[in-house]
């Protein structure tokens, strides 16, 4: 895997080679080379609901960790209805509304903060104190604002995104280096050309690494912002299987929302990577 | 009665509030450059050599005395001083190829296509890079990087170049080739060149005219050094190792070495 969360040291993994007879050394060094080959990843789901089926069904309460081909089954159904499909459409246009709308607002506020010392005098202070308010911070005052229709849950989503994207913005344009902006003036750029043209490529690196944080967020903050106030998505459905005490259907919806925080992840860098990969070279 | 100068500078005087008071860099410099001129200033690092190249560039402004081109004071940075950067990487449009990096300044010229199609064609040949055309900078070494640096600066067609320590990242054997390279298109374009190093050898193989700077605070013109010897010049030529002894003379004279007070 390019990927993994903790960097392996081969030097851990020989040391335990040493000890232990001839066999158990050999089966080591097979779940070695299986987890460094292509399919660590299968391995690595089919072990763990190996141990969350067997868990579920002789050590723990099933009805507190319902076993995986008790939500296997539970899913099927809620999938044939359209109830899963239809909960995710509708929490997904709700997350890309306000991703998009703060994303927008972030960048465009990013590059005056990091271009306008003046901007960026005023704003940063109030950023410092605003960025601790969580999407469910500002749930209660959102609905006294907009109500508890579409607009409250745009609002939740947008405050959740435009942070990350304002803050990583500002740092990438201040990042800029003197030298690129010199030459493209002295190439003959000047003011909007060199944001568009010199500033805003430049930091489109950073950019993106706030919209995936932002986008990341996002998820986590539909949640709680359709339980506490509406009456369709996830985290709707989650709260009625809460209130029925389903944990079947709990485990599907929190599997479903998992599921779907990677592939939107997975979308958005492959975008990236087809339409603006020539940007990220540094 | 010599012709006038392309860039005059008259005592221009550089200084920054810094903690304690006031930091001044650069004191009373003097300076004519001649249209065509090979000069290099000459300095130790920190001496004000870089924000005099600036202040010429038309990025930094002077804190008192006078900057001209062609007799018009210098307030504004333009296409026809063209700043270059040791920094290649940093300067040059990563997400650009680098045919698109000398089209950059071409666009914004409103050429014809065509006419900025040969225009490419015509530097980066110039350059050595025409079979290089399509990759982008990450994917070229570091004097490649430098020569694609030249190729779009002198597309735009400046009067000057101006070189901040341009090659002093480099390796010794590609930077001896880049000194080459750049004469031989100094020769072919008879641009004035402003070459910044704090390098002796570097501004001896170089340049028409050597301007040694004092180390600052206080940095002010040390000695000029004109050298009229026929490049290439070979460090064994006995008038070249002569000059480098000059030059040397002149520095551990205390020229360059000395420090005055900081007025306050």
């Amino acid at each position: 895997m390019s990927k993994t969360i903790v960097e392996w040291r081969p030097v851990a993994a020989e040391a335990e080679q040493s000890d232990g007879g001839p066999w158990t050394a050999r089966l080591a060094g097979l779940a070695r080379d299986a987890l460094r080959g292509p399919f660590a990843i299968v391995i690595s789901f089919v072990l763990a609901l190996a141990v969350w089926q067997a868990l579920s069904t002789w050590v723990i309460n099933p009805y507190m960790i319902p076993p995986p081909t008790v939500v296997f089954e539970t899913a099927i159904p809620m999938f044939a209805s359209g109830e899963i499909l239809g909960s995710v459409g509708i929490s997904l246009v709700r997350v890309l509304v306000g991703f998009f709308m703060g994303s927008a607002v972030g960048i465009v506020l990013g590059i005056l903060m990091g271009r306008l010392e003046m901007v960026n005098r005023l704003l940063d202070p109030i950023i410092e104190l605003m960025r601790y308010l969580s999407p469910t911070a500002m749930i209660p005052i959102a609905v006294i604002w907009f109500g508890i229709g579409e607009t409250s849950k745009y609002f939740l989503i947008f405050w959740g995104c435009f942070v990350f994207v304002l803050i990583n913005t500002a740092a990438g344009v201040v990042r800029v280096p003197v030298g690129r902006e010199r030459a493209a003036r002295c190439l003959g750029a000047s003011g909007l050309g060199i944001v568009l043209k010199v500033v805003l490529p430049s930091a489109l690196p950073d950019i993106i690494t706030g919209m995936r944080l932002a986008m990341a967020t996002s998820l986590m903050a539909i949640v709680p912002a359709e339980m506490l106030a509406a009456d369709s998505g996830l985290g709707y459905l989650l709260q009625t299987s809460g209130m029925l005490a389903q944990t079947n259907r709990i485990f599907v919806a929190l599997v479903t929302i998992s599921v779907l925080g990677f592939i939107l992840d997975f979308v958005f860098r492959l975008i990236v990577r087809k339409t603006l990969g020539r940007y990220m070279m540094v | 009665m010599a012709p006038a100068p392309l860039i005059s500078v008259r005592r221009v005087t550089k200084h920054y509030q810094a903690k304690g008071g006031r930091y001044v860099a650069l004191d009373g410099i003097d300076l004519d450059i001649a249209e065509g001129e090979f000069v290099c200033l000459l300095g130790a690092s920190g001496c004000g050599k870089s924000t005099l190249l600036n202040m010429i560039a038309g990025f930094e402004k002077a804190s008192s005395g006078t900057l001209e081109m062609r007799g018009r004071s210098i307030d504004s940075s333009g296409s026809e001083r063209m700043l270059f950067f040791q920094d290649a990487g940093a300067a040059l449009f990563p997400w650009l190829t680098a045919a698109e990096n000398v089209r950059f300044g071409l666009k914004l010229r409103s050429l014809p296509r065509k006419a900025q199609d040969d225009t490419i064609a015509r530097y980066l040949a110039m350059v050595g890079l025409a079979e290089h055309a399509d990759k982008f900078p990450s994917q070229l070494s570091g004097g490649m990087k430098q020569r694609l640096q030249i190729a779009r600066a002198l597309a735009i067609e400046p009067d000057v170049l101006l070189m901040d320590e341009p090659f002093g990242a480099l390796d010794p054997l590609t930077r001896r080739r880049m000194h080459e390279e750049l004469l031989r298109i100094w020769q072919q374009t008879r641009k004035t060149i402003v070459f910044v190093t704090h390098d002796i050898s570097e501004a001896v193989a170089l340049a028409d005219r050597i301007v040694l700077l004092t180390v600052g605070p206080h940095s002010h013109i040390a000695a000029t050094f004109s050298v009229d010897l026929p490049r290439p010049r070979q460090s064994t030529d006995p008038a070249v190792a002569a000059l480098l002894t000059e030059i040397e003379g002149t520095i551990d004279g205390g020229a360059i070495g000395e420090r005055e007070a900081v007025s306050s």
